[in-house]
């Protein structure tokens, strides 16, 4: 995965790892699309070897969409899980990370679909009109919010300001920042031009950095 | 804005994600050292991106490996075996060099066939349902079927769907060709007299859909093979029932409450032969929804399940007074959640009505000014909200959307 920005530290950097820990009879040498090859030639190893270089990416793109970790994991699962299926429909000619996130955020986009029918109070709750927002909830609730570091504190809020994104900028975001795929890839994901592409990540960009400014000072100890 | 400071803008997500080549970059750079607006903006975008690398990579549940290694171990196994069967003189699937997709190929030969088969299938099915229909129409009716007839006064072609409220059975088959229109109608006009009408239209529905489902299938009742209803048979029905819901809803309730339980005329008829009684065999209706499974149906979203489950316990107050409630709120929720208004609030009036303490009586009461004002019954609406500024946690709420109503 040569196209994860060497910048950004975590997620990425670890599914480059990942691949170097692949299974010892996966054929090292080559590409994602050589070892899709393989796979469609009957060899399950190059198959757990892609495996272990998207599953990580994956399941974080898929975890910030729909916001649940039991939920991300059943999302990633039917991800490779169809990726298997459809395996002998990938074309050599496409790049199997587009491939590959397109079925992701088809998974995310049927989950959230199903979601939003389902998404209704319980018969038993009186609705609250003045309570809490959800989002406000996983950051407020905190009782003793001083006990915690800095870095735990922004990890909450970036959280949550990149659960607060519209989900047409956070999924560019998520793709961008967080699985390195350049914008022309994004593009052909989400069925845009690179332009409409880029211009939702400046809005993300703008709208992070908005919610994010009281960290100023902290991201400049990180550089 | 200048000409550098604008391709700066234009190039700036290129330049912080690495998509620039070296040249350009450097390029860039340089202008962003002796312009200030620049440099900031480049500043700010590097911050987002380091503040972001700072969240942490979760790792996925360990149980999700092992079924996907052995679906893909499984696929790759079922690949190799198809290589295998293709025979060496076969060029391989996919075979390093090799072009094209040849597992597809492979998937026309058993799809072909498939279709060839059904549309085979189909045929004689057609064949052996027209033999069956002229042996009977041969043959004299079953005693049962004779009772039914002889209770009826001769009556015109039309007679079947002349009167809405005739038969359950002539009711749910002789309109069965148009028994989306009337569905439609009933969901509109039926609940705005009387709180039964969604149950009794869901079921309405639902014997209207089984003929339905016949005429398409292409085994079509005998009962609808001789006696074909006229149209303006079905448009007197119309009238008549748009004239007379309640009337209607209330005839067709108490007989569609029997459509299952009994068997239609058209199986009755075709009982006087035994081999096309099992070809034509009716559909099989849907089977009752529990209180629990229509619970569940609820939690899970599927309102159509949770209405068909809760509609029974909507009137047993008496028997069990909190399962009634948990109906009537579920057949509330559900028909609101279906835009179905004119349903939510009659089950809404009739919750609030045999509920005055329930604990969710605020959010009733909500839910229900918001289903009213959906319906354009602004005045109900704003009774449902006076009423709700009594309590102290929506009173704000309330009477904001009481001066909307008013503006």
């Amino acid at each position: 995965m040569t196209r994860v920005s060497t910048t950004v530290e975590g997620i990425a950097a670890s599914s480059c790892a990942a691949r170097d820990a692949a299974s010892p009879n996966a054929p090292r040498a080559g590409s994602d699309e050589e070892l899709m090859r393989f796979f469609q030639d009957g060899n399950a190893e190059a198959f757990a070897s892609l495996y272990g270089r998207y599953k990580k990416p994956i399941f974080v793109f898929l975890l910030r969409q729909c916001k649940s970790p039991s939920a991300a994991g059943d999302l990633t699962q039917d991800t490779f899980t169809r990726v298997v299926r459809s395996a002998g429909g990938f074309r050599h000619g496409a790049r199997f990370s587009t491939w590959l996130y397109t079925i992701a955020r088809n998974v995310a986009v049927d989950a959230a679909r199903k979601q939003k029918h389902r998404d209704h109070r319980s018969l038993d709750q009186p609705v609250r009109p003045d309570g809490p927002a959800l989002a406000e909830k996983i950051s407020g609730a905190d009782p003793q919010p001083d006990r915690l570091t800095t870095s735990k504190r922004l990890q909450k809020d970036l959280e949550k300001a990149i659960a607060a994104l519209p989900e047409d900028q956070r999924e560019v975001f998520l793709m961008r920042e967080y699985a390195g795929l350049p914008f022309r890839e994004i593009a052909q994901i989400v069925d845009v031009r690179e332009g409409t592409v880029k211009s939702r990540m400046r809005y993300a960009l703008e709208s992070l950095r908005q919610q994010l400014c009281d960290y100023a000072d902290y991201a400049r100890t990180l550089s | 804005m200048t000409d550098p400071c604008r391709a700066f803008e234009e190039q700036l997500l290129d330049l912080i994600y690495d998509e620039l080549v070296e040249a350009d970059a450097k390029a860039l750079h340089m202008h962003a050292a002796s312009c200030h607006h620049c440099r900031t903006a480049l500043e700010e975008a590097l911050m987002v991106r380091r503040l972001a690398s700072q969240l942490p990579g979760d790792d996925p549940p360990k149980s999700i490996d092992d079924v996907v290694l052995s679906e893909a171990s499984r696929w790759a196994e079922l690949q190799k075996e198809s290589v295998a069967r293709a025979g060496a003189d076969v060029p391989l699937p996919f075979a390093p060099g090799s072009r094209g997709r040849p597992q597809k190929k492979r998937l026309w030969v058993p799809a072909f066939a498939a279709a060839a088969l059904a549309a085979s299938v189909a045929v004689v099915s057609i064949v052996l349902v027209r033999d069956a229909e002229q042996m009977s129409a041969n043959e004299s009716p079953a005693p049962d079927r004779v009772a039914m007839e002889s209770k009826r006064e001769p009556a015109p072609p039309d007679r079947f769907s002349s009167s809405p409220a005739s038969s359950s059975e002539s009711t749910s088959f002789s309109k069965a060709p148009n028994a989306p229109a009337q569905m439609d109608r009933l969901d509109e006009e039926a609940p705005a007299e009387t709180p039964e009408a969604p149950a009794a239209g869901s079921r309405l529905r639902a014997s209207a859909r089984a003929p339905a489902k016949d005429a398409a299938s292409g085994s079509r009742p005998e009962g609808l093979s001789k006696k074909k209803p006229e149209r303006s048979g079905l448009t007197k029905q119309k009238e008549a029932a748009s004239s007379a819901p309640l009337k209607l809803e209330r005839k067709s309730k108490a007989k569609t409450e029997n459509h299952f339980a009994k068997s239609p005329p058209a199986s009755r008829g075709v009982e006087t032969s035994g081999a096309a009684r099992a070809r034509t065999a009716p559909p099989r209706p849907d089977p009752p929804v529990t209180f629990e499974e229509a619970s569940r149906a609820y939690d899970r979203g599927d309102c159509q399940t949770a209405i068909r489950g809760f509609a029974p316990w909507a009137d047993t107050g008496r028997v069990d007074p909190q399962k009634a409630q948990r109906a009537l709120l579920g057949l509330a929720r559900c028909e609101s959640r279906r835009g179905r208004c004119s349903r939510a609030v009659l089950w809404y009036s009739r919750l609030l009505e045999r509920s005055p303490s329930h604990p969710s009586r605020p959010s009733l009461l909500w839910e229900a000014a918001m289903c009213e004002r959906k319906l354009g019954r602004v005045e109900i609406a704003k009774k449902y909200l006076q009423e709700l500024t009594v309590f102290p946690a929506w009173k704000k709420r309330a009477e904001q959307q009481l001066r909307q109503l008013d503006d």
